[in-house]
């Protein structure tokens, strides 16, 4: 925990990226048919696979009702009321370089704490902005590049690596997977494309930020991550949006594939805005997130801190194919005020020897409910698998919920599964000792819940962890006492 | 024609025979219908069987289909045939009018969890019973379903006085070729302070369809202990709901699923806290040995108004050769942060390291194998009382894994 | 002359309802160990709980001072950060929260409250490190999480070693010495004893005598049935070695 953290001024910072950006968009009035597929499609100007392959999603779209389970109290979102696409309009040509970008743009990022050039740079993070729907800069391509890793936009890797996007796409999250994923795979407009080439370990960690400016405009990211034979690679997502009245959707698809001794570790740090304290108003989050090991010796791991969202319906997912495969999930989910997190993870074991490992730590304030639900299926072949899950809830007051719901699905006899769980608040006990060895109720909260997390903290990039542990500190504000 | 579309035809057929309840019972189950395989609580059940059964008619009253077990010391005994009462094997004081009175309205319990399976005891069981305890009793009932009747149903209720200490055990067994529905409903109130000891064990044939239903609601400090030993049949499903409605009220339960060969062995159980001070202690051993499926929801809610709530699940699934499958669900819903909860689920093997450890004491590898199995089973077989009827239990046991090295004592 | 360090005056204390302190009256000056002694129940843990403003204590009557400040007047972080340390006899385990952390933090607070700037990262650990070798404490408990898979010798000796890095006015210990072996009891000792000085003040909870053999006290106080019976000195913690309590109980019941 970083000990010099001020708590005053996070208390009083409220959230600081509640704004918007006063640009030009072109926005497509809302409403979605067949003809907009089309013309997303035509607007990219992409290969006619990949628009024989969103037609199709369409088209089984309509035939799929949209999911209620879980505990989600959720507004009925109207599909048809929502703009599919909205991108800044470009003065001019479209930019080449930072500095041909739009400056009002390069304006909104730097309120997003995120100056492109300066920040990056010391850092050593390559940034692949996402702006709305479409990417306005990369940098560091130069570098990654002479490394041979491709980190471009969903989009340009389209026009200029379809042979990788037809080979991978869909390959983990097929267009029928589930609602919202079949809902992306017609509408999606952009996201981030990761090719790293056998044997490489990427030399920084990649990394994307995004954000949803214009109103009712629904977000749908594609990520598709590919690590070929044994390279390793470490991807960052974090996310930020303007406070809205009227609740925005996000239904994003992550898709990694990691071949033989691959290695690819998944962060995200989710600071969607939340809904006010009487929870209206936040982003919906639909996310469908899968990778595969495929490989052999292959390794997938996602490391995820949870603070917003009004509701979060996402479950990271490994399915383990490669033989001695390794899949693990490492989450932080917090539920304040009247938010509802229902989150959790799959991890398929299909091939031998395969491991994982599940740290699901839950916090409820408020009137908060979080569930977990995980489900752990051991296929007839996975000899030898095994997996080790431990879900801890802890409460704080008396009107929050946390919930727990494991899935466990045996068939192989030699695979051993250990799923342990507990649900408690503070102690009393703990919360006087740290007031008796000088710390006030509300920094002692912090700590405890600190350590509470410290498990899943340790997984994550240095910097995140930095950004997590306060990002947490201020969304459990209020809920001591 | 589904299946409960030729339940209804055949109830529809007899119906003058039922009284108003029974009646009634049948228009609920026309409403709900049966649950669906897609639905979640039902996710493990094999509910397609019962489009195999011929007919859900009861039998009419018969004569012993097997030998009755010898008596429990200490116990009354009621014994029951293809769920009607038999009074020439049953005890003279367990059948008194004010223990044991002929129901034809028996009390409702209100379900907060999927009671349907229980509605077809309700509409077809010919016996409905009532068992009414204000004294405090031990209890035998024998419920044995015979080749001559196509399916067997038994309707019972159980209301226990405030302050009474019952022990009650129940036997459900059936000859070994019986392919036939075996339909049990019991439903149970506990009144304040009262303490039920309950056992149960289910040794039907191995080709039966066993469904079993249970409901207890609990007042104040009221405590019931359930050990139920199921060895299933080619279909099983047990669901119970116990209610912790009063202060201080607690469950202890039990329970033991064994499944072999092509058998379905699934044990729902949702507890509800709903006072303040409430315990549960929930523990489940499977073993399915061969291609058996053996699965266990155990759904614990702990209402806001539960403070104090104290909650212990541990489910734990041995699998035992190729094919073997094991599901378990221990779910926690919990809404007060006045609670300590905790649940363990682990499914597995026998741990080679102890085997190992075995083998060198100097026990061949099937009799270390036998040992860790019984030690397992033992975590439930061993608090059956009294001897004889864990002895059987073991024995039933070891019949259906055919493993006659079960059967031995260990302790 | 000086404001003894910690004055208790008339104190009533009830726990749910209950009254277990029935008007204890107490003066500790700086510089000097108190022996608090007593049968189990007596109420002896319950003052030093009181004293350092755990929830779940009423005080129906009496006050108590530090220093010359209202002690119970003030929140439990602030009667630590202006120097009272208590020492628990059960210290609760925090699981993720490494020692090292928490000792920091702690004697950050207590810095801040002085007008000090935090101590640097380097000087802590020296510190530290020096302190835990005269504990025998093994380095790499600091980094476990707080008290977190201890023994109860090693929690009580952790309790000691915060102790001795925070440097408190006024340490109460609670029972410090239950459950510990002779190797223990000794280092316990060893450090308590190293804190003594002018300035600062133990008092010491204890049913036995084995603490007071290394830490000689200058004051010995039994308290039983909610009050304190008798003080003296040393000679007093001997007698009731030879003889237990039951004749004080007697002398005060018939008084």
């Amino acid at each position: 925990m970083s000990g010099g953290t001020d708590l005053e001024a996070l208390v009083s910072r409220g959230y600081q990226h509640g704004f918007v950006t006063e640009i030009d968009s072109d926005t497509v009035p809302p409403g979605l048919d067949e003809a907009l597929v089309r013309m997303i499609s035509a607007r990219k100007r992409e290969p006619q696979f990949l628009l024989d392959w969103r037609l199709r999603a369409y088209r089984h779209w309509l035939t799929m009702t949209e999911p209620h389970w879980g505990h989600l109290r959720q507004h009925p979102i109207d599909y048809q009321a929502i703009s599919y696409y909205s991108a800044p309009r470009p003065k001019g040509n479209a930019p080449k370089s930072l500095a041909e970008v739009d400056p009002k743009l390069l304006e909104t990022y730097a309120k997003l704490g995120v100056p492109l050039h300066e920040r990056a740079r010391l850092a050593g993070v390559a940034v692949d902005a996402v702006f709305d729907s479409v990417s306005v800069a990369t940098t560091f391509k130069e570098r990654l590049a002479a490394a041979g890793v491709i980190f471009c936009p969903f989009s340009e890797a389209v026009q200029k690596h379809p042979e990788l996007i037809e080979r991978y796409l869909g390959t983990v999250v097929p267009y029928t997977d589930n609602f919202y994923a079949t809902l992306n795979s017609a509408v999606f407009t952009d996201g981030s494309f990761v090719y790293v080439p056998r044997g490489v370990r990427c030399p920084m960690e990649l990394s994307t930020y995004f954000r949803i400016n214009a109103a009712n405009t629904g977000q749908f990211e594609r990520t598709l991550i590919i690590a070929d034979a044994g390279s390793h690679v470490s991807y960052l997502e974090g996310c930020t949006a303007p406070m809205r009245d009227e609740n925005q959707l996000h239904a994003a698809v992550v898709e990694l594939v990691a071949l033989d001794d691959a290695q690819i570790k998944y962060s995200t740090v989710q600071n969607w805005y939340p809904g006010d304290a009487q929870g209206r108003g936040g982003i919906y989050n639909f996310v469908t997130k899968r990778g595969e090991c495929r490989g052999r010796n292959s390794r997938i791991s996602w490391t995820q801190v949870e603070t917003g969202s009004a509701i979060t319906w996402k479950y990271p997912s490994c399915v383990l194919r490669g033989e001695n495969s390794v899949g693990e999930f490492y989450s932080v989910a917090t539920a304040n005020n009247y938010q509802q997190a229902d989150t959790g993870t799959k991890m398929i074991h299909i091939g031998a020897n395969t491991r994982s490992t599940i740290v699901s730590k839950g916090i409820s304030a408020g009137h908060g409910q979080n569930a977990y639900r995980g489900l752990v299926k051991i296929m007839p072949s996975a000899h030898g698998a095994r997996n080790h899950t431990q879900c801890d809830s802890l409460l704080l007051g008396a009107g929050c919920g946390a919930h727990t719901y494991p899935y466990i699905e045996t068939r192989n006899a030699g695979a051993i599964v250990e799923h342990e769980a507990s649900t408690s608040r503070i102690s009393e006990d703990q919360l006087f000792y740290c007031q008796q060895r000088g710390l006030g109720p509300e920094d002692a909260v912090n700590m405890i819940v600190g350590g509470f997390c410290r498990e899943v903290f340790k997984e994550l990039p240095m910097e995140f962890a930095v950004e997590a542990q306060a990002l947490l500190a201020v969304t459990l504000e209020g809920a001591v006492g | 024609m589904s299946a409960l579309e030729r339940m209804l035809d055949e109830f529809a057929s007899l119906s003058d025979q039922a009284g108003a309840q029974r009646q009634a019972a049948a228009q609920r189950l026309r409403i709900v219908g049966l649950p669906a395989r897609g639905e979640d609580s039902w996710r493990y059940a094999n509910l397609r069987a019962l489009d195999q059964v011929r007919s859900f008619l009861p039998g009419a009253a018969g004569a012993l289909p097997l030998p009755l077990p010898p008596a429990l010391p200490g116990y009354l005994r009621l014994v029951l045939i293809d769920g009607r009462l038999h009074r020439e094997h049953s005890s003279a004081e367990a059948t008194t009018p004010d223990l044991l009175r002929g129901a034809t309205a028996l009390p409702e319990l209100e379900a907060v969890s999927d009671q349907r399976l229980g509605l077809i005891a309700s509409v077809f069981a010919a016996d409905p019973l009532e068992l009414v305890i204000n004294a405090p009793l031990a209890l035998e009932i024998v419920s044995l379903s015979s080749a001559a009747a196509p399916a067997s149903y038994l309707n019972l209720a159980l209301r226990v006085a405030p302050g009474v200490d019952c022990r009650l055990v129940e036997r459900h067994l059936g000859g070994p070729e019986d392919l036939r529905l075996v339909c049990v409903r019991l439903g149970l109130t506990l009144a304040e302070g009262a303490i039920v000891h309950h056992q149960r064990l289910f040794a039907v044939s191995a080709q039966a369809l066993l469904f079993d239903t249970l409901q207890a609601h609990l007042a104040a400090h009221a405590e019931y202990r359930l050990c139920q030993v199921a060895m299933g049949g080619s279909t099983a499903r047990s669901t119970a709901e116990v209610r912790l409605q009063g202060v201080g009220a607690t469950l202890d339960w039990q329970a033991l699923a064994a499944g072999a060969g092509p058998q379905v062995n699934d044990t729902m159980l949702t507890v509800l806290h709903e006072a303040p001070a409430t315990r549960s202690q929930q523990l489940f051993r499977g073993l399915s040995n061969q291609r058996a499926h053996v699965a266990c929801n155990a759904d614990t809610r702990v209402a806001a108004a539960a403070r104090g709530a104290r909650v212990t699940q541990s489910l734990r699934g041995l699998l035992d050769g190729a094919g073997a499958e094991v599901d378990l669900r221990p779910q926690l819903t919990i809404d007060t942060d006045d609670i300590q909860a905790r649940h363990g689920a682990t499914t597995g093997k026998l741990d080679e390291d102890l085997l190992f450890y075995l083998q060198a004491r100097g026990l061949d590898l099937d009799a270390a194998r036998a040992l860790l199995k019984s030690a397992f089973l033992g975590e439930v077989l061993g608090s059956i009382e009294p001897e004889a009827l864990r002895r059987e239990a073991q024995r039933a046991t070891a019949l259906r894994l055919g493993d006659d090295a079960l059967a031995e004592p260990w302790q | 002359m000086s404001v003894p360090v910690l004055q208790v005056e008339n104190l009533h204390v009830s726990v749910a309802g209950t009254p277990v302190l029935r008007g204890i009256t107490l003066s500790v000056p700086a510089g000097e160990v108190h022996a608090i002694m007593g049968p189990n129940g007596s109420g002896k843990s319950t003052l030093a709980h009181v004293l350092a403003g755990r929830p779940g204590y009423e005080v129906t009557a009496g006050r108590a001072q530090f220093d010359g400040m209202n002690l119970l007047a003030m929140a439990p972080e602030a009667r630590a950060r202006a120097g009272l340390f208590l020492g628990f006899q059960y210290p609760v385990e925090i699981p993720g929260v490494n020692n090292a952390y928490l000792l920091k933090a702690a004697l950050n607070a207590r810095r801040r409250e002085r007008g000090e700037p935090e101590i640097d990262a380097f000087d802590f650990l020296n510190a530290v490190r020096a302190q835990m070798r005269a504990m025998q404490m093994d380095e790499n408990l600091l980094t476990r999480g707080v008290n977190e898979g201890f023994s109860g010798g090693e929690k009580k000796r952790n309790e000691i070693l915060q102790m001795l890095v925070l440097e408190p006015r006024l340490a109460l210990l609670d029972e410090t010495d239950s459950g510990l072996d002779i190797d223990a009891l000794r280092l316990v000792g060893h450090g308590i004893n190293s804190l003594r000085s002018p300035q600062r003040s133990v008092v010491l909870v204890t049913h036995y005598q084995r603490l007071l053999e290394y830490v000689v006290p200058d004051r010995v106080h039994v308290l039983a049935r909610g009050r304190i019976l008798r003080s003296g000195d040393r000679e007093l913690a001997l007698e009731l070695e030879r003889r237990g309590y039951d004749w004080l109980l007697e002398e005060a019941a018939a008084a």
